[in-house]
């Protein structure tokens, strides 16, 4: 016979029974206390800390049971809604702080290398499209105050209540993410042949609609190109490099605006969030006054408009890392009273046949959602028609979530203004330039979207696809 | 299932316990296990459940098969009648893809290549039953005439997906008559939250650096990146699956089973030799009793009975080359190592230490990475003729991050529990204290991978693929 049992553990001799029964008993304890309150509290279905759906508990199949999607989506769920969830999520990232030093700053996730880096295989990416529905978060707060702002009537509130305003970050994929004294930084890898890709579709663009119809394209840096401290510049490529790139592939026949220059100008000043990636209105008033410049129109001071801040902004960098130098450092969001009369119409996702009427800014948005102040989120279609500008001219901007800052300056120097994005709109983009006599097409971008398939391919498809029914509009 | 997971931790187990300890009857509490460990196998292997129904009881009936034609060629059918069903289950299951693939790829033939998903735990429990069935044919253990503890015994979920590899000898007393004694609940329960801690709290972490530093593109990462990446992959795989060996002694102590231990800290090895008995040291055992010793061991053909014994070894924890390598690469070094080497290493106490770390972390590239050319580019950047320069900011800034989750991560590779351990027991005075501390230990270690496990969903079981 082999030998046997001479690693394994002494018996425990002697020592106190009491301790011992204690010892177990504690364990017991908390084992059963947590199980029963976890089965006994109220299941939430949203995480406003985390901005995100929780997951769960899933209808019993026989399929999905024998696949093991059944069981595994159980699991999921009861971690998602587990007693004292916010606080154990919390502690986790205290317990993750021991783990060493931060002084120097902390990297959360993997530092892009870049070129290709920044590129994501399609299967990625469908995690986080539109048609999974995984963007509406049920908020009573905000849902309920929506419905107070608007004026619409009862069918359209209806709509408002479905579509809560996200935190705009759906589709936008990020790498490795440096904090520094309370302030979050995306790092950026590039790749250029998603740049060309983009530069490519541009391009399309101006090929596709009229000569008569002028192309703007804006792609926009972010944060820690400015406001990375020196001796860090190493964890980031340059975002002015790829920018250049894009636009030196840009025909003739496209306006490359120059955000990057102004907002350069301006680095100093609040133009970027600490705690989200994107950034503040002031950063997308900047580059409003360079697009204005670009198309020849005339721009607002930004002493002229009438300005309200809402404080305790935790964004999607804080909800990703859940870095607690960026919890003790919340953000503020100053907001603009859009200065024109107007009159706003919006569209829910998935759904071109029916509008109601809101306003261009959300004045109810507040904690997580701060950043929807700007258009309420983001939405398919969203249409502001103003009155007394009567330049004649009508723009469409096509974008993803740094354009809503940007669109809630911009659309009060034309007639009518129509901002789609990318990601929800389902429409045909030559379509809706020749129905509507728009005579102005931005697209903007941040220079993440701009190096991520993901999106350039959804602003790629925006050319060829066709809406299925027949949209209708307010006018 | 697996262990570290909220349901197991918080539905799971206090139902089995409740059950269990209920009452003192032997049957109940025995089909209580039976019950039990049925649902924890069923809810992640719902259909194959069935397989390992079917393979206890082929056993269980070669066994009685075996006893009853003691010394008659009856005896010897049932063997191999076993041994062919069971290496025939792990061979359609586990290997038949491999197989398909590389006589397609030899003979230029187009078979369908078969794609099972791996039943889990298949490797080990497959192992569990081989073993009776040779021990009860050799006559070292009765067989076992209850199909109802056989059954416990085989689908005990303690051990059943990732080890120990236990054998029936050595639980065969404990099968028939055990008894649950405070202490043993006392120390299994410490043993389960100490093991649960090396998993949640270090080889989840260790787990996401080591697939941050070695995925994407090899070649533009840096010599100190993969480096990094190769020594938390080492922290990883030592955590993840002595951490589970401790789970699953720590439930077995609990509900009265002793199993043998199955790692004694092999990274303070100072050769690959001692290194092998100190590393999943059930599989070792297995194959040296039931391989390497029934081919002849050292009497005989020793070099053939080593390539066997370290093809099988590699062979064993996954159906791809790169697992075959890195078995025969061990074999490679064992030889070199009883020629001389072993000598040599015996009188260098340092250089013998960082030796054995050194082809170990080879060992680990050849482990980790499936395809052979991401193995031949790792290898090239690890010793600087291919990649991007020697190191990175980042790196720097990460490992500060964790300096002192790394530094508490090295220390307990090496055998400091039991050292104090010791110290304590001498003294019975430290007894008594040792056991109050353990009561604040045990709320903070549960309660601390609560918190990890309840906001993290990473949490890949690493030993899952074998």
């Amino acid at each position: 016979m082999y030998q046997a049992k001479h690693y394994a553990e002494n018996e425990q001799n002697g020592g106190s029974k009491a301790a011992m029964i204690l010892s177990v008993a504690v364990t017991l304890a908390i084992i059963f206390i947590l199980g029963i309150l976890a089965w006994a509290l109220p299941q939430r279905t949203y995480s406003e800390y985390e901005r995100r759906d929780l997951t769960q508990m899933p209808e019993f199949s026989v399929e999905s049971f024998f696949k093991g999607e059944y069981t595994a989506q159980i699991e999921l769920s009861y971690a998602d809604t587990f007693a004292f969830r916010d606080q154990f999520v919390r502690a986790k990232s205290l317990i993750e702080d021991c783990r060493g030093i931060h002084s120097e700053g902390t990297i959360h996730g993997k530092v892009p290398v870049g070129d290709g880096e920044e590129e994501r295989a399609p299967s990625e990416d469908t995690e986080t499209k539109p048609d999974n529905n995984t963007s509406t978060p049920e908020n009573p707060d905000i849902s309920q105050n929506s419905q107070s702002e608007s004026q619409s009537e009862a069918s359209s509130s209806e709509q408002q209540e479905l579509e809560e305003p996200d935190d705009g970050a759906i589709g936008e994929t990020i790498d490795g993410i440096f904090v520094y004294k309370g302030m979050g930084f995306e790092l950026f890898g590039g790749s250029k042949k998603a740049s060309a890709y983009y530069a490519s579709v541009i391009n399309k663009y101006r090929a596709a609609l009229p000569d008569s119809v002028r192309v703007y394209n804006m792609v926009v840096p972010k944060h820690a190109e400015f406001a990375l401290p020196k001796k860090y510049s190493s964890l980031s490529n340059s975002e002015k490099d790829a920018i250049d790139d894009i636009y030196s592939q840009l025909d003739d026949g496209v306006i490359a605006v120059d955000a990057y220059s102004v907002l350069k100008e301006h680095s100093k000043e609040y133009i970027y969030f600490n705690t989200d990636h994107h950034w503040t209105g002031l950063g997308a008033y900047y580059a409003y006054t360079a697009f204005t410049e670009a198309a020849g129109l005339e721009h607002y001071e930004y002493s002229d408009y009438t300005k309200h801040t809402i404080e305790g902004f935790l964004g999607t960098l804080y909800s990703d890392t859940m870095d607690n130098t960026m919890y003790n450092n919340p953000d503020s969001v100053e907001w603009c009273e859009f200065p024109v009369e107007n009159e706003t119409w919006q569209y829910p996702k998935k759904d071109l046949e029916n509008y109601y009427k809101t306003t261009v800014m959300a004045s109810y948005a507040k904690g997580t959602y701060s950043y929807g102040v700007f258009l309420g989120g983001d939405y398919p279609l969203t249409i502001v028609k103003t009155s007394g500008v009567d330049n004649g001219r009508k723009c469409l901007i096509i974008k993803e979530s740094y354009g809503n800052a940007l669109s809630t300056y911009i659309a009060s120097a034309f007639d009518e203004t129509y901002i789609v994005d990318e990601r929800y709109y389902d429409g045909n983009i030559v379509d809706l330039v020749n129905e509507r006599g728009i005579t102005d097409v931005l697209i903007v971008n941040n220079i993440s979207a701009s190096n991520t398939n993901f999106h350039i391919a959804n602003i790629e498809a925006l050319l060829t696809q066709k809406y299925s029914g027949s949209i209708a509009y307010p006018y | 299932m697996v262990f570290a997971n909220l349901v197991f931790l918080y539905v799971f187990l206090p139902l089995n316990i409740i059950l269990y300890f209920c009452t003192k009857n032997r049957a109940f509490r025995n089909a209580v296990l039976i019950i039990f460990s049925l649902a924890f196998y069923a809810w992640g292997e719902p259909i194959w459940v069935t397989l390992l129904i079917f393979s206890a009881t082929i056993d269980y009936f070669h066994g009685l098969i075996i006893e009853k034609n003691r010394g008659k060629i009856g005896a010897k059918l049932a063997l191999i009648s076993s041994l062919v069903l069971n290496l025939g289950l792990l061979g359609i299951f586990k290997y038949s893809g491999f197989f398909v693939e590389n006589i397609n790829l030899l003979f230029g033939t187009a078979f369908p290549v078969p794609a099972f998903s791996l039943p889990i735990g298949i490797s080990f429990y497959t192992f569990q039953t081989l073993s009776y069935t040779i021990d009860v044919y050799r006559g070292n253990v009765k067989a076992q005439h209850s199909y109802m503890k056989f059954f416990m015994y085989v689908s005990l979920y303690s051990q059943l997906v990732a080890g120990p590899i236990v054998r029936y000898a050595d639980v065969a007393a404990e099968v028939d008559n055990r008894r649950e004694t405070l202490s043993d609940i006392y120390s299994g329960t410490a043993r389960f939250l100490v093991g649960l801690t090396k998993k949640v709290f270090i080889a989840n972490v260790a787990g996401k650096f080591a697939e941050d530093y070695l995925s994407g593109d090899l070649l533009k990462a840096t010599t100190a990146g993969v480096w990094f990446g190769v020594i938390m992959f080492a922290i990883q795989i030592y955590y993840d699956f002595s951490g589970y060996s401790d789970m699953a002694i720590g439930l077995g102590r609990i509900f009265g089973f002793h199993f043998l231990e199955n790692f004694n800290y092999p990274y303070i090895s100072r050769s690959v030799t001692e290194f092998w008995r100190r590393w999943h040291m059930s599989l070792g055992q297995f194959f040296r009793d039931y391989v390497y010793i029934p081919m002849g061991g050292n009497r005989r053909h020793q070099m053939l009975n080593l390539f066997v014994v370290w093809f099988l070894t590699g062979f064993w924890h996954g159906a791809s080359w790169n697992f075959i390598l890195w078995g025969l690469w061990f074999g490679v070094l064992i030889v070199i190592e009883k020629l001389f080497m072993l000598k040599v290493l015996k009188k260098a106490p340092v250089l013998s230490n960082i030796y054995l770390l050194f082809v170990v972390l080879i060992g680990w590239v050849m482990f980790y990475f499936t395809d052979l050319n991401s193995v031949k580019n790792c290898l090239a950047v690890m010793f600087g003729l291919a990649g991007a320069g020697f190191g990175d900011l980042s790196l720097g800034i990460v490992v500060q991050n964790n300096i002192f989750w790394i530094i508490l991560a090295a220390a307990f590779c090496l055998p400091i529990v039991p050292t104090v351990k010791k110290f304590i027991e001498e003294r019975p005075a430290l007894t008594k204290i040792s056991q109050y501390i353990q009561i604040p230990a045990n709320a903070v270690m549960l309660l601390v991978n609560t918190a990890l496990l309840v906001g993290s969903s990473y949490n890949p079981f690493l030993y899952y693929r074998f």
